[in-house]
């Protein structure tokens, strides 16, 4: 699948402080790609260069195909976590103008956002001002204003903060429609319950550095510990063979710590036949990303 | 283009809605003619109040020296007592009455037919004394009204010339010894010169002091507001620094040349007033000035040059006043300019600090002009000023791209000259990144 952004190995440095040692990360059409990692892990300056707006001081960035153009410029869409919109100008003036600075016409710009307007339930607030619209509102028009256009490639810091769950849900919906139209998705969140729903792709940067990268799934199964939790009825026999460590945290559900020598199959078929215990659902435990977060950056 | 435009009106009209803005606009220039009419009104007022009730009775006038009136309309005055000259002449308060002698002067009074009379005696040439005899004293506005109509008449019977001398001095024309040719270094000051020096200075100090603060504030302020509430972030994620500057730069220049061109309005239509009134054609002088052109495109040049620094100290967010403070430096630069070029190059255009400060870019704009209005400069220095001036300009537009990409997301820090002095130092010449953090 073709790349709409490829970095290779980019480094930035802002006089002693590197906030950018070595990242590399590509991504592709039809998927959102989070990029996680803790506060000044350098995720902003890295979609930083990725818009152009800081020059790496080392390694090479081809964002929708090449260098930035004018032209390529007009096929992104952004939104900075520090919310950028004039305060004074009213709702859909802001929008077109927007719209109208990466090439809309402006008739077309007009009718698209008040479609979204519509959409994200801020209709009525058309010829409000900016400043005079709570957070949560502000919010949805930034998004607005990063998508009208609708951009091949859309870059979103934190596009979460101060949604509540169901504004949550509508800017969801609109990132996920993009996606399926085939276009590309760069998020940073720390929302990781989040991501783990809707980014197809993750890479965790910290201290500058790529310390993890792949789809969710494959990243949870790589820190999944040999765990096994059972969810049903009965006592389970004690010792159990292979099992290092029984751990009942409801009257129905229990966590087994299995033995590294053993696989998890092999002791749900010693608990299915040795044990007096009703097994009504078994699964592999998996960390969740917000476990993994922690567990790699306290490791770093 | 289009991007550069649409960056160009959204400035343009989003100052120029502004309630401060129109205010300003129209405000100053009601300030400007309306505080005299309304003191003056006042002033009078208060006058009025003071005076006692009004004497309307004529007053008399025994002119021993012809100076208000000629000899052969003496013969005219009518034997009891008077005529009546004119009413204009003593204002619409009394007639005037010329009497022959002081007798007769004396009897009128007697009589209370007169309120007082005012005598020129025969040495009124050698004393400068008008002798004025009376039971009430005459009020002193009647009294100022005499004595200005006698200076006026005093001032007809002396050449043009020479009163021009007597009220302005003497041109104090400079011929250097090593120089051959006399005419290039003398100054050829006049009356003419007088005239556009002055219409020159007063559209100097509007446009240059008065209208540039106030733009270039617009300037400072809406580039730090962008810088500190990422707008800018997202604007230079659609254009480019230039198109960016360029727009903006262009918009609230805009903004000022409506300002004035509203303020110019109103000027033109005082001048044409004015010109009604003393038969003296300022319009049609200043359209006709070989210099316009010379004018406009230094004034321009400065008007950007000065924005191109406002915006510069908003991209460098030196908050708190800080950035006007530095931007008034060279304001106060200029200032200084305009009093040189006011006190000391009429009398000296060509020496080496006038052609200095008509080629360095923040004085060039005023000792420049003030020089072409007195002189005649050399037509090299007119076309260098103008390149000095505009190539700074564009050498400031590519400076301030650089300072834009790099402040762009810099934090906000309190503002210590001392170490922005020595980080700009060095950053410009790419040493060490002025970006503060990330």
């Amino acid at each position: 699948m073709k790349n709409f952004v490829s970095i290779k190995n980019i480094r930035k440095s802002f006089g002693d402080n590197v906030a950018v040692a070595d990242v590399s990360f590509e991504v592709v059409g039809r998927e959102v790609f989070g990029l996680l990692g803790p506060n000044g892990a350098g995720k902003t300056t890295t979609i930083r260069m990725v818009l152009d707006l800081f020059k790496p001081d080392r390694g090479s960035i081809a964002v929708l195909g090449g260098k930035l153009t004018t032209t390529r410029r007009d096929r992104i869409g952004y939104m900075p976590e520090e919310r950028g919109l004039y305060p004074y100008m009213k709702v859909l003036d802001c929008l077109v103008y927007m719209g109208s600075l990466k090439g809309m016409a402006r008739k077309a710009a007009k009718q698209r956002a008040i479609d979204y307007l519509e959409r994200l339930e801020l209709a009525d607030q058309h010829k409000t001002k900016i400043e005079e619209l709570s957070r949560g509102m502000t919010q949805k028009v930034q998004v607005i204003a990063a998508v009208l256009h609708q951009p091949d490639l859309l870059i979103i810091d934190e596009p979460f903060a101060n949604l509540d769950p169901v504004n949550t849900q509508l800017v969801r919906d609109i990132i996920l429609e993009l996606r399926d139209q085939g276009k590309a998705i760069i998020m940073t969140s720390h929302q990781l319950g989040l991501v783990e729903t809707l980014c197809d792709r993750i890479a965790l940067i910290d201290k500058g550095i790529v310390v993890l990268e792949g789809t969710v799934a494959e990243v949870r199964r790589r820190f999944a510990t040999n765990v096994i939790h059972l969810h049903g009825t009965g006592t389970l026999s004690d010792p159990i063979n292979g099992v290092t460590h029984i751990e009942q945290r409801t009257a129905s559900d229990w966590y087994l710590t299995v033995s590294p020598d053993l696989s998890p199959q092999a002791v749900i078929n010693t608990i299915l036949t040795d044990s007096e215990f009703t097994v009504n659902r078994f699964a592999i435990s998996m960390p969740t990303l917000d476990e993994i977060f922690v567990q790699v950056v306290r490791q770093k | 283009m289009k991007r550069i435009w649409l960056i160009f009106w959204h400035e343009y009209w989003s100052h120029l809605t502004r309630r401060a803005y129109l205010m300003f606009t129209f405000g100053f220039p009601a300030m400007l003619i309306g505080m005299p009419l309304v003191g003056g009104a006042l002033l009078a007022g208060a006058i009025f109040m003071a005076m006692p009730a009004p004497d309307t009775r004529p007053i008399g006038i025994v002119d021993q020296v012809n100076l208000l009136l000629e000899p052969e309309e003496q013969v005219m005055v009518i034997s009891e007592g008077a005529i009546v000259k004119s009413q204009e002449q003593a204002g619409n308060l009394v007639h005037v009455i010329f009497f022959r002698s002081p007798e007769e002067a004396a009897s009128a009074l007697a009589t209370d037919y007169i309120q007082a009379y005012y005598k020129i005696p025969p040495d009124y040439w050698e004393s400068g004394d008008v002798i004025v005899t009376y039971y009430t004293a005459p009020n002193e506005l009647l009294e100022t009204m005499v004595s200005s109509w006698i200076r006026r008449e005093v001032e007809e019977d002396i050449p043009r010339e020479f009163l021009f001398r007597l009220r302005f001095g003497p041109d104090i024309a400079h011929t250097s010894a090593l120089s051959l040719d006399e005419e290039e270094t003398t100054s050829n000051f006049s009356m003419i010169n007088f005239v556009e020096g002055a219409i020159v200075y007063m559209i100097i100090y509007f446009v240059r002091l008065v209208g540039t603060s106030f733009t270039a504030n617009y300037m400072f302020d809406s580039i730090s507001n962008e810088a500190d509430d990422r707008t800018l972030e997202i604007l230079i994620t659609s254009i480019s620094p230039l198109q960016f500057l360029l727009g903006k730069v262009f918009g609230i220049l805009a903004v000022g040349v409506t300002q004035l061109l509203t303020w110019a309005g109103l000027v033109f239509i005082v001048f044409q007033s004015m010109s009604l009134i003393a038969g003296f054609n300022m319009v049609g002088l200043l359209l006709g000035w070989p210099h316009l052109w010379l004018l406009i495109s230094m004034l321009a040049g400065a008007y950007m040059m000065d924005h191109l620094l406002a915006a510069a100290m908003g991209l460098l967010r030196v908050s708190g006043g800080a950035g006007m403070q530095l931007f008034s430096l060279v304001n106060l630069a200029s200032g200084f300019g305009l009093l040189y070029a006011t006190y000391l190059i009429p009398r000296n255009p060509h020496t080496w600090l006038a052609i200095g400060a008509s080629l360095f870019p923040i004085t060039s704009p005023i000792v420049l002009m003030i020089r072409v209005v007195v002189s005649d400069v050399p037509q090299w220095q007119i076309i260098s000023a103008q390149v000095l001036l505009w190539l700074t300009n564009i050498v400031a537009l590519i400076w301030l791209q650089r300072l834009l990409r790099a402040n762009l997301v810099a934090n906000r820090q309190p503002f210590k000259l001392g170490g922005w002095l020595k980080r700009k130092f060095w950053a410009l010449w790419g040493r060490v990144p002025s970006v503060r953090g990330v």
